[in-house]
């Protein structure tokens, strides 16, 4: 069961209930959803035969089962990288490969309480604010779960994200200027019109979705902790919450202490945090124009940034970014070595993972996991450039010969 | 002096009594904050700003869509006619 203790605000630790809100009444910062720790007992063996999706930890979500809208989320693969762990020289590197869940990407994760939250709290519309993933997510979820959706894009996304976003029925606003401008009238909206945005004002509840890639990686490993991971990072909820998970698995009995370097990756063109990592500011500037391939995360106002750097900053971790062309080279050393075919978040990580090793940031023992967000179906114009082309022949075996290598 | 409109947010609702549209003359950004402290009440100053009278970094303003940040903060500039929005930093992403 959810067993929700509290919202608490991060700034000033005022406390709320459950409820929804979102920001807080005394000071406006942001609220997180605080579970009864010490009356929540986890042992690995409690987790033998339970249903294989994000839904396993049940206890530290925070929605009442009855209201769960299930698409099998999460429980991906935590894969063991062989080939790319060799031409860096790691010991031990492994990708959560979330771009195999029900809508492509992670975002399924924290849409999965965001809608079900929703339906809890007896809203009648949901929605949110998207570079894409979340997009078509949240509109899956609210197929699903039979709300009316109200999706809002900024100009120029990836045409197979929209078309995507579109298939599952919500209405798509897409909003004349960049992501931020699509993400203030989102907000506006879930004013005026009492909708249930997932990333505005279900926030708090949102993002606990997000903090099962925490979970799984601890459970995959056999209920230990990797020495340090690499996220990459938008708003830097994803991050935020992935470091709450594995802070709630040592609340609970499943982990020791928690020693987890935490390292973001950015595209260049749209890093604030790495910016502000790298001048050793303790505030994020936001980014006017984010110009970065990596459209899911060019977000210039990032709502959980200062927080973010707070979390890699607490064991040691890193901010890098990556440019355009290290990203598509990243996204096709992904699928050359690993079989994994990312969309640029992916490729961005996979970049700065090559960055850190190659310059002895990360240490060539450390067991480290790289998180891949997104599928590379949704970007396909990402790379097209960068690809080789077919090879053009007639039907005829001598034709062909000279084009089989080694033959 | 410029004739502005804020929307106010409902996080707001409760600091500006309730209003969900507010009409005012100000010259700047620190203008409208200071009518509002006027109108209503101390606890509007207190809970925008900073220790340094600076705009809290938790909170974002925005003149007719841009952010104040980029155009010289509480010191931005108005012209009549101009839509303010407030959000919480948290609402980003």
């Amino acid at each position: 069961m959810g067993r929700i203790a509290r919202l608490r605000c991060r700034e000033c630790s005022t406390e709320f209930d459950d409820s929804l809100r979102y920001v807080c009444e005394e000071c406006f910062g942001p609220l997180d959803v605080l579970y009864d720790y010490d009356q929540i007992r986890l042992r690995p063996s409690d987790f033998v035969g339970r249903e294989k999706s994000l839904w396993r930890y049940l206890e530290l979500l925070p929605v009442d089962p009855r209201f769960i809208v299930n698409l099998h989320q999460g429980f991906t693969p935590l894969q063991r990288s062989v080939k790319l762990a060799a031409q860096l020289g790691l010991k031990e590197l492994y990708f959560k490969n979330d771009t195999v869940n029900p809508t492509f990407s992670f975002k399924d994760r924290p849409a999965s309480i965001g809608v079900s939250k929703a339906r809890e709290l007896g809203l009648d519309a949901v929605g949110c604010a998207s570079t894409g993933n979340l997009a078509a997510a949240t509109a899956a979820h609210a197929a699903v779960a039979g709300l009316p959706c109200y999706v809002f894009i900024p100009t120029g996304l990836e045409l197979a994200k929209v078309a995507q976003a579109l298939t599952y029925g919500p209405r798509i606003i897409e909003v004349e200027g960049d992501y931020d401008d699509a993400n203030r009238l989102a907000a506006q909206a879930a004013d005026a019109f009492q909708i249930g945005m997932l990333n505005i004002n279900l926030r708090p509840f949102y993002v606990e979705g997000s903090k099962t890639l925490a979970f799984e990686v601890a459970e995959q490993l056999g209920w230990t902790q990797p020495d340090h991971v690499i996220v990459p990072v938008g708003s830097g909820a994803m991050l935020h919450s992935i470091s709450k998970g594995f802070d709630e698995f040592r609340s609970v009995g499943l982990l020791g202490d928690i020693q987890v370097k935490i390292s973001a990756a950015q595209g260049k063109g749209c890093a604030p945090i790495v910016q502000a990592f790298k001048t050793h500011s303790d505030d994020v500037p936001p980014v006017e124009h984010p110009d970065t391939l990596a459209k899911s995360l060019a977000i210039g106002e990032p709502g959980d940034g200062v927080y973010a750097l707070r979390k890699i900053r607490r064991h040691g971790g890193f901010a890098e970014e990556a440019d355009d062309r290290e990203i598509v080279d990243a996204i096709k050393l992904l699928a050359a070595t690993e079989g994994i075919f990312t969309e640029p978040a992916g490729g961005v990580a996979v970049a700065v993972l090559k960055k850190l090793v190659e310059d002895g940031r990360i240490d060539r023992d450390e067991r480290v996991v790289c998180y891949i967000t997104g599928n590379g179906l949704k970007t396909p114009e990402a790379i097209l450039e960068a690809l080789p082309r077919p090879i053009v022949v007639k039907p005829d075996l001598e034709a062909l010969a000279p084009h089989i290598r080694g033959r | 002096m410029a004739e502005i409109l804020i929307q106010v947010p409902r996080f707001l609702s409760n600091l500006l009594k309730g209003e969900k549209e507010i009409r005012l003359e100000a010259a700047t950004i620190r203008g409208v904050i200071e009518t509002l402290t006027q109108r209503y009440g101390d606890d509007v100053r207190e809970k925008l700003l900073d220790g340094e009278g600076k705009l809290k970094s938790v909170l974002n303003v925005y003149v007719n869509g841009k952010n104040i940040r980029f155009t010289g903060g509480l010191d931005t500039t108005l012209n009549s006619g101009d839509k303010i929005a407030v959000l919480p930093a948290v609402a980003g992403g």
